[in-house]
């Protein structure tokens, strides 16, 4: 290699992910100490070293979660990416789950040493550049709200929601399923989905599939019966769309209707679910400040 | 409801001094001071969230709330980041000058405090959250 090679890690703190992201970083400088260790908040500086170390190597970018800060660090400079490692993949193809400590656990430890190990490995046999796939997505008008820091959208129109936080947008005689940006919200970063079977019959409020985080294994109850005439297999390599774009590229299954007038009964439409939405929110909030005082 | 206070620990790469921070504002949020901390991602804040989100809550939740920035060296790279995107910090805590004050707490390494940088990581987190009462008593 006749390049200086870069490693940028994202370094999040909120998230486990973001924990091990900077503990797979320690771990490549550790086993190769020729290697650049850029550190990501120091470069946001505007550090000079940092910009002329990136502008003359090749950068490895480490993003824990799919905010992809150290991707973005990268893209702000019109620079391009040599190797990207995206922890959630990682953690799935391992088969070792990162925990949602922000301590560095005994799995994420030794998921941050295998990354390392087989990054530096695959680095020997293979130099082909990575691919960022970025989609494209049509514009919505949303309802919003912000809690603490946590940010909730709704799109106005065109969907319908179940009290189970799933949604339904139909259209003529199919319609598509997902979860809600509450559900996505709740359950943080996802990691696996179980898609049902094409050609299943499913009843309003059926469970057809499930979805697991970082933190827990939930189900997608669908708002609408009929039968599923296709899955969103794409999730299946990218979960993460799910949680970044949950209305519209992170779609679940597709469903041909079977009476869309009568399970609408029993949905809310946008401003209806925003409501009920925003007040469980503050429910929740209020009881888990109830929680911690106690 | 009450208002909450943001930390923001520089979560640098380089030094200990940025291991430190991270350990320290963890142990503000989770244990001394749960109920009236949010712990704010110095990554993301400097990304600015997700795109969907218009990129801006960590940044408008430092709008809105005091927030105390914790800097692992003189770089200042939580404070640089606050004062850009969001308006002045409430207050700035230096590991460096408190770790100056316990010369005998040394931390092994950025990868692994040890048990004498967990000690250090633990005062240090105490001096933050005396500065979070503060913010609460002057509000």
């Amino acid at each position: 290699m006749d390049k200086q090679l870069c490693v940028l890690p994202c370094n999040g703190l909120d998230k486990s992910l973001g924990v091990i992201a900077r503990a797979v970083a320690l771990n490549l400088i550790e086993k190769k100490p020729d290697f650049n260790l850029i550190c990501p908040v120091l470069l946001n500086t505007g550090d000079e070293k940092y910009e002329s170390n990136l502008r003359e190597s090749r950068t490895i970018v480490i993003d824990g979660c799919m905010t992809r800060c150290a991707t973005k660090l990268i893209e702000e400079r019109n620079q391009k990416i040599y190797k990207r490692i995206f922890i959630p993949d990682m953690s799935k193809k391992l088969k070792i789950k990162p925990g949602t400590s922000l301590k560095l656990s005994e799995n994420a430890k030794k998921l941050a040493e295998m990354i390392a190990k087989g990054f530096i490995e695959e680095l020997k046999v293979s130099e082909k550049e990575d691919i960022v796939i970025v989609a494209k997505t049509e514009r919505m008008d949303f309802f919003d709200i912000t809690v603490d820091k946590f940010y909730f959208q709704v799109p106005k129109e065109g969907y319908f929601f179940n009290e189970n936080d799933c949604w339904i947008k139909p259209d003529s005689n199919r319609a598509l399923i997902g979860i809600t940006d509450y559900l996505q919200n709740q359950s943080s970063d996802i990691m696996f989905v179980e898609l049902p079977e094409i050609g299943q019959e499913i009843e309003q409020f059926d469970d057809v599939g499930s979805f697991e985080s970082v933190k827990t294994v939930l189900q997608l109850i669908s708002p609408g019966s009929g039968k599923i005439v296709a899955v969103n297999k794409a999730l299946e390599e990218h979960p993460e769309w799910m949680n970044q774009d949950c209305y519209q590229q992170g779609w679940f299954a597709e469903l041909e209707l079977k009476d869309f007038e009568e399970d609408k009964e029993l949905l809310m439409d946008g401003p209806e679910y925003f409501e009920y939405m925003k007040e469980k929110i503050l429910k929740e909030k209020e009881l888990l400040d109830k929680e911690k005082e106690d | 409801m009450k208002k909450k206070v943001g930390i923001i620990a520089c979560s640098g790469e380089k030094l200990v001094g940025g291991t430190l921070s991270r350990a320290a504002a963890r142990i503000v949020v989770e244990k001394l001071r749960p109920n009236n901390t949010i712990i704010l991602c110095q990554p993301l804040f400097m990304a600015g969230g997700l795109e969907r989100h218009g990129g801006q809550q960590e940044r408008d939740f430092a709008k809105n709330h005091p927030t105390i920035t914790i800097e692992g060296c003189e770089e200042e790279c939580a404070k640089i980041a606050v004062d850009k995107y969001s308006g002045k910090p409430a207050t700035t805590i230096y590991i460096q000058e408190i770790a100056e004050m316990y010369p005998e707490l040394k931390p092994k390494s950025r990868e692994d405090l040890g048990e004498d940088g967990m000690k250090l990581a633990e005062i240090i987190a105490e001096e933050i959250a005396k500065k979070v009462d503060e913010l609460f008593q002057s509000k």
